[in-house]
């Protein structure tokens, strides 16, 4: 009796995460074993590894000119989403830094597109892009077939993408921005500094942090764009559109090519993974000296990001 | 020198009157100018919401044609009456609501359980667990979503609730969210309820709930925006109308033919209106739940 | 450099509150100029609107002969020291001190130049490739003060820069603030709520109580000639004694009543004998007096003037050594006061001892408006 009591006393902690942790490696340690593991089979249709053959699924994929295709429009589209995502959040954090009447439906409407659903937003862009009654060519005057124009496609979908990931970012900054103390501003008044100087040589420096950390989340989170692909362009025209993710899920469930797949996942895993490990290099040699606070808060921040991205 | 001396008081009443008139029109001035800044990009950021918005209420022969119609010039409900029709609109939304609250009401609870464990209790590998959880925040869930579709088939779960809920039961933000939360907490609450001779459940239940309050607020928001919004996985699972999400159902209305734009439109104007309304509703538990831990630190 | 002046300044929030109200102030050139008071007095908020932070809700404000209420903070040509030192945490000490200078777009020689000179005379040449956030609160302060003193200022403004340093190096700044500015010759405006650094440091001290100024006048004037009871108060530490005292016409002795005992100060001379009996017979009056001027027996004895000494019994609450003297507790009617008596004083706690209240030394205060009665009748 005492002897099972103790037992149960030891066991207690793992018990409550068991949950947690049953969860984890179902769906997440295993299969992404698995995923590693059949990158290196070629696959019969019901995803069955049948044939091991290595490394070759990676070095067709390394032979193969779509996949380089893939990769060149996915650092394109990363690139624009990135930038587009970025301004808008900084401008909206901007805009309501200072109260005045109406800030809260102004910041409300700034964060929005994040509780929009990136197939109901291609649905919409879908009609406003539409070349004969969308609104966007009525309001410039002019006739582009949007989406099914190779020159536009991209940007289109980059651009949706940027809109729907600016609602996040925006929050990010303007919790950013309230957490730069408001003395700075005012010394920096009686110092004899302007609105311009305050801005680039207080404002952006103490926001860095954020920036970087928001700039990794953005990468991570615009890799994985799949959605807007999907309904918006379906990866087309020709390949234009046919971001990595999209063309995981066209070689796994259109042509069955589940090995194939499955090595793509795991270079794209590998350049997300090196992409963060770099940025936070990167961030870090840059801030040898600034053993802060700061420091350990990007990084417990950054985590959190990718998790984020995952979802 | 004594300032009397310069000006007349006469004068200064004049010049003071001025000054203050001029300070008043800049002051004007300036925070009219945010506010029209902010209107503009307001504008901007909602523009796809308010056309959406707007389409939704034409009838679909008023958008055919080639004058710039921004609003309806004959505001119908036509359009959400066949976006019913068409789809099983109704069954998407039952199907959505009970996987996104399913899947939050699960993530609150496991995640909770997890982080009071890594938490307030001492055990063996406690850190290693705690490393690797954080660490599959860097998985990109197309690294495991081939195998966990093909695991999901092998067990015969295609098309089914389970499917579109168990894998998504737990996740490691919400263990860190949680965590730190209760990092705010002093440890001693924990030892002084474990003195009285509180259980571990019971404390939880009695002490912690009450407590988290603002964190759950946050976390339920969060994770119910996101299960609303999922779509690559209910898509790969999911195949009949029994059980389709509304992300996925949506796309039904899409493609039929051109006719049917404005309807389309109507059907993704319903979606957003619950995770919208979620969110507004929810922003201020949101952000203070998320920043007050990850932010401040 | 140039001085300044406030006329009728007032401060009068939305909600009606008025924080400062009418304050009339000249600040000469070269001043070093001290508001002081309990928090919330108003003294930060009137640095603040002399800093153009916040509005002036009324009045005016001159920096020599420029009104300047509608100037903008950066066009007033001041610097200012900040409870929190306001660093900019993202920028080296270096950048800290020359910000200033870098705004206004001098050429780099001389700001590296003027950057050095201030560094050199606070001593901090060594830090100033620091980031401002790797420093110690005291290193702080001196960044915060090299950033202030780099310019040419019209004034120095300075709210509670001490406050945040613990008592060693607080004792050691003021001393050094002090040399500062006999070195720097410029006006300094210096909020504290701490009377012991308004007293060292001030060569005027402005006393503010609610939004309102109590007195302006030298450390030394505040001290022996208090315009009113909370000033009086105020000023001094331990705190000035105040005692609730009868004025009594008995067999042409003029005394007062305390704890029954009467104290006579018939042959009491001079002005404030003289209101007293003019003015306050048979009244009420509030009686302060400092903890050094209740004396203990054995100083008593020795003294060879005893007139308008009164011995009055009390007992000993609680006794405090603080090296270079001796601090003694006492009630009289349920009130408790203190004397300053000498470090080898041999009373203790329980003692019941005889304590001589010098009424000589003593203020005498109007009990309802509380203003020093020698200046009500003036």
């Amino acid at each position: 009796m005492k002897k099972n009591q103790s037992v149960l006393k030891k066991m207690g902690p793992y018990i409550y995460l068991l949950p947690c942790l049953a969860v984890f490696a179902i769906f997440l340690f295993y299969p992404f074993a698995k995923t590693i593991y059949l990158s290196l089979f070629k696959t019969n249709k019901m995803g069955e590894a049948k044939l091991f053959v290595g490394f070759e699924n990676y070095a067709d994929l390394l032979a193969s000119k779509s996949f380089y295709n893939s990769l060149i429009v996915t650092v394109i589209f990363v690139l624009i989403v990135v930038a587009i995502s970025m301004t808008l959040g900084l401008l909206g954090a901007v805009l309501c830094n200072r109260t005045f009447p109406g800030i809260r439906f102004f910041s409300t409407a700034y964060a929005l597109p994040m509780a929009i659903a990136s197939a109901s937003a291609a649905m919409i862009f879908k009609i406003m892009l539409d070349p004969s009654v969308g609104i966007v060519n009525k309001l410039l005057g002019v006739d582009i077939n949007w989406v099914s124009d190779e020159r536009y496609a991209l940007i289109c979908v980059a651009v949706l993408t940027g809109w729907l990931n600016s609602g996040i970012n925006f929050l990010y900054f303007s919790a950013g921005l309230s957490n730069i103390d408001d003395s700075i501003y005012e010394r920096a008044s009686v110092d004899g500094a302007n609105a311009v100087q305050k801005f680039f040589r207080l404002t952006i420096p103490n926001l860095e942090p954020i920036i970087f950390y928001t700039l990794v989340v953005d990468i991570i989170q615009a890799f994985q764009s799949f959605g807007q692909v999907k309904i918006l362009t379906e990866g087309g025209p020709g390949e234009s559109t046919n971001l990595i993710v999209y063309s995981i899920y066209r070689d796994a469930f259109f042509n069955y090519r589940f090995g194939t797949a499955a090595a793509e996942s795991i270079v794209l895993f590998l350049i997300i993974m090196c992409l963060t490990l770099v940025m936070f290099k990167a961030e870090g040699k840059g801030k040898d000296i600034e053993k802060s606070a700061g420091k350990k808060r990007n990084k417990r921040i950054s985590k959190n990001a990718a998790g984020e991205g995952g979802r | 020198m004594s300032t009397q001396n310069v000006i007349s008081a006469e004068k200064l009443k004049e010049l003071q009157y001025r000054m203050d008139r001029e300070a008043k029109r800049k002051k004007k001035i300036k925070s009219g100018l945010l506010v029209f800044a902010n209107i503009v990009f307001a504008l901007l950021i909602l523009t796809p919401l308010l056309y959406a918005i707007s389409i939704a209420f034409m009838p679909s022969n008023e958008l055919f044609t080639l004058d710039l119609n921004i609003l309806p010039k004959e505001p119908t409900l036509q359009n959400f009456i066949l976006a019913f029709k068409r789809i099983p609109l109704i069954r998407f939304v039952v199907n959505s609501f009970l996987v996104a609250g399913l899947i939050t009401f699960g993530q609150i609870i496991s995640c909770s359980l997890a982080a009071f464990s890594l938490h307030f209790l001492d055990f063996k590998g406690k850190n290693v667990i705690f490393m690797l959880i954080m660490a599959t925040m860097m998985l990109p869930g197309e690294a495991t979503i081939i195998s966990n579709y093909l695991t999901i088939s092998s067990w015969g779960w295609l098309d089914s609730y389970q499917a579109l809920i168990v894998p998504y039961l737990t996740s490691a933000m919400g263990i860190f969210l949680f965590r730190q939360f209760f990092q705010s907490f002093p440890m001693s609450l924990y030892e002084s309820a474990k003195l009285d001779g509180c259980k571990n459940l019971r404390f939880i239940v009695s002490i912690l709930l009450p407590l988290m309050k603002s964190a759950m607020g946050a976390m339920a928001v969060y994770t119910f925006i996101n299960a609303w919004n999922m779509y690559m996985w209910p898509l790969l699972v999911t195949g009949s109308n029994t059980m389709r999400t509304v992300q996925i159902g949506i796309g039904m209305l899409d493609s039929v033919d051109s006719q049917s734009l404005t309807l389309m439109v109507a059907g993704v104007v319903m979606i957003i209106i619950p995770s919208i309304s979620i969110f507004i509703v929810g922003q201020k538990q949101l952000i203070k739940g998320m920043f007050s831990g990850a932010v401040k630190g | 450099m140039a001085g300044l002046t406030l006329r009728n300044i007032t401060k009068q929030y939305e909600n009606g509150f008025q924080a400062v109200s009418d304050f009339n102030l000249e600040i000469k050139d070269k001043e070093f100029i001290i508001f002081v008071g309990p928090s919330g007095c108003g003294k930060s908020t009137t640095l603040r609107m002399i800093a153009g932070l916040e509005e002036i809700s009324d009045g005016e404000l001159w920096i020599g002969s420029d009104l300047v209420n509608y100037r903008e903070s950066k066009d007033r040509d001041l610097s200012m020291v900040f409870q929190n030192y306001a660093l900019y945490p993202n920028m080296t000490v270096y950048d800290n001190i020359a910000f200033s200078l870098q705004v206004r777009k001098v050429p780099k020689k001389e700001i590296d130049k003027k950057v050095h000179e201030a560094a050199k005379i606070l001593e901090i040449e060594h830090l100033l490739d620091r980031k401002a956030t790797d420093l110690s609160g005291g290193q702080k302060q001196r960044v915060a003060i090299g950033n202030a003193i780099i310019r040419k200022p019209n004034a120095l403004l300075m709210d509670e820069p001490l406050s945040n340093l613990d008592a060693r190096l607080r004792a050691k700044m003021r001393v050094e603030l002090a040399q500062l500015h006999k070195r720097l010759q410029t006006t300094i405006i210096y909020v504290t709520h701490d009377q012991t650094e308004a007293m060292t440091l001030g060569d005027r001290i402005v006393v503010m109580n609610k939004g309102k100024i109590q007195q302006v006048d030298t450390p030394a004037m505040l001290y022996e000639h208090p315009d009113n009871q909370f000033v009086a108060g105020f000023i001094g530490s331990p705190a000035m004694n105040f005692l609730r005292a009868d004025v009594k016409h008995n067999e042409e002795i003029y005394s007062v009543t305390l704890e029954g005992k009467t104290v006579s100060f018939g042959k009491m001379s001079g002005y404030k004998a003289w209101i007293l009996k003019k003015k306050y017979m048979i009244r009420e009056v509030v009686m302060g007096i400092r903890p050094e001027h209740i004396y203990t027996e054995d100083v008593y004895e020795k003294m060879e003037e005893k007139e308008n000494l009164s011995l009055i019994p009390v007992t000993i609450e609680a006794k405090e050594l603080l090296g270079a003297e001796t601090i003694l507790y006492f009630r009289v009617e349920g009130e408790r006061y203190c004397s300053r008596a000498a470090a080898d004083c041999q009373i203790e706690a329980g003692d019941q001892v005889n304590l001589a209240f010098d009424l000589n030394q003593a203020h005498f205060f109007d009990s309802e408006s509380g203003i020093n009665i020698v200046h009500k009748y003036q």
